[in-house]
């Protein structure tokens, strides 16, 4: 041990590449009581390809480490028609709402949250069922490709009469797989409900999806 | 350099009062590690069981320890799409007619599970919830009756009535909320949907299967004809929760 220490004494740097070494008792650097296998004293610098600002020491099963990026939260911004020009639909056939995203190519959770409002009360006797989709086109009610496993590919609400206010409030997972941005459209489509007997409800949704509502959300997150 | 090196195998305790690199010949910190590997280095210890540790500084002696967490773990989703179409009974056949009726909690069976390896997780619940027996509309007589539908995760598909022990929030009897998700069908409306998230943590070293079940809530708000409603809708079932409809999914998501 002490013929050791003074052969290294008066090395000022050290280049250690050699394999197989086995201290079972620990290495210490500028310090030689080690109290764990590896004590150092002082700094370390750990050169990898994972390196970058704000990345921390991730291990995985193997107890094989590497940098990693700390959680992080991004939105990516979809978009919304204009006040005054939201769809008004009146019937139960599928419609384009003019609210699109487009996405880099990646694994998202998109988020919508929509105010539903009825240009006619409903009374207590009526309600309707929303639900709302993503499809590849503003031309097909077709879902779109891009769901990922696992995902819903529907966001639902209602409006029960005599409230005035339903809400969409919903997310879906999509993975655009192409090499390219992709736009995805909003498609929306209606059921109704009523009590026996009672008139059909007149359903003239105002501006579904537009800005004029500040309730209304329409996001993604990055999950990959 | 050689006359070091092999010096150092022959020592059980190493002492290096200097640079020391480590696939570099000019280190700049004491303890220099240039690695073109995959992996900068390995650290085997006794918790090695799952992926995604972290390297924590324990105390102020700087004593660095692995430490499992699920931050650093994707978004994982329950596969629903093999799930076959559930009818639930909402009210036994031998049950008396109470204006606020409370059922026995219902396990979703063990196809309905999701698995989380250890820490804290927001698991987020959606699902349709859907009375599709009615051949027209609604019948009069249902009006202001309210259909309410809770859903909790159970750690074993045979025992519904029980919580999961991992979820947070001290559960649901004190009413401070993350125990359960919920939803209700208002009459007339006959489809809606179930939402809610249910924060779990996972204090295992393993990866844990989760369960889960619902019960239902009916007031019929004791009119006149609370009692014909009653009794109708014990012959009803409810559908598609947590199956492949296309409203549902379940996924969690991984906090720190």
């Amino acid at each position: 041990m002490r013929k050791f220490i003074i052969i290294i004494f008066f090395i000022s740097n050290l280049s250690y590449s050699q394999n197989n070494s086995i201290l079972s008792d620990g290495v210490g650097i500028n310090n030689s009581n080690p109290e764990a296998y590896l004590d150092v004293n002082g700094t370390i610098r750990l050169e990898h390809s994972s390196q970058g600002i704000n990345k921390i020491l991730i291990a995985n099963s193997d107890g094989e480490v590497r940098w990693g990026a700390p959680f992080e939260l991004t939105f990516i911004d979809g978009n919304l028609p204009l006040e005054g020009r939201g769809v008004t639909f009146t019937d139960t056939r599928p419609h384009y709402t003019k609210a699109t995203i487009t996405l880099e190519p990646g694994s998202y959770m998109l988020r919508a949250v929509l105010l539903i409002n009825n240009a006619i009360a409903l009374n207590y006797k009526q309600s309707f069922y929303l639900n709302a989709f993503l499809s590849d086109s503003s031309d097909s009610s077709n879902f779109s490709s891009d769901y990922l496993d696992g995902s819903a590919k529907i966001m639902g609400g209602t409006l029960i009469g005599p409230n005035t206010y339903g809400l969409i409030d919903g997310n879906v997972a999509i993975r655009n797989s192409t090499s390219s941005p992709k736009t995805y459209y909003l498609w929306v489509q209606l059921e109704e409900f009523k009590a026996a007997g009672s008139a059909s409800a007149t359903i003239r949704i105002l501006d579904f999806t537009s800005k004029s509502w500040g309730e209304n959300i329409f996001y993604a997150i990055p999950i990959e | 350099m050689k006359k070091i090196l092999l010096s150092i195998t022959c020592f059980v305790v190493g002492y290096l009062n200097a640079q020391v690199g480590i696939g570099t010949a000019t280190p700049s910190a004491d303890l220099h590690v240039l690695s073109n590997k995959e992996y900068i280095f390995t650290l085997i210890d006794s918790k090695v069981v799952s992926d995604n540790y972290v390297l924590t500084a324990n105390d102020s002696e700087g004593k660095i320890k692995k430490e499992a967490n699920s931050v650093f773990n994707t978004i994982k989703f329950l596969d629903l799409t093999k799930v076959a179409p559930k009818s639930l009974q909402i009210i036994p056949k031998d049950q008396t007619f109470t204006n606020f009726f409370v059922g026995d909690w219902i396990s979703l069976g063990e196809d309905t599970s999701i698995s989380l390896s250890h820490g804290r997780w927001a698991v987020a619940i959606t699902s349709l919830i859907s009375l599709d027996e009615f051949s027209d509309f609604v019948p009069d007589d249902y009006l202001i009756t309210t259909l309410t539908i809770e859903l909790q995760i159970i750690d074993s598909s045979n025992k519904p009535s029980i919580i999961s022990v991992d979820v947070e929030g001290d559960k649901r009897e004190i009413y401070n909320g993350r125990g359960s998700a919920v939803g209700a069908l208002v009459f007339p409306t006959l489809k809606d949907i179930l939402r809610g998230t249910i924060i779990i943590n996972n204090p295992q070293e393993y990866i844990k299967d989760y369960y889960f079940a619902v019960r239902f809530i009916l007031e019929t708000n004791n009119h006149a004809d609370s009692v014909t409603i009653f009794n109708s809708l014990k012959d009803l079932n409810m559908k598609s929760i947590l199956d492949n409809s296309n409203e549902n999914q379940v996924y969690a998501i991984p906090l720190n």
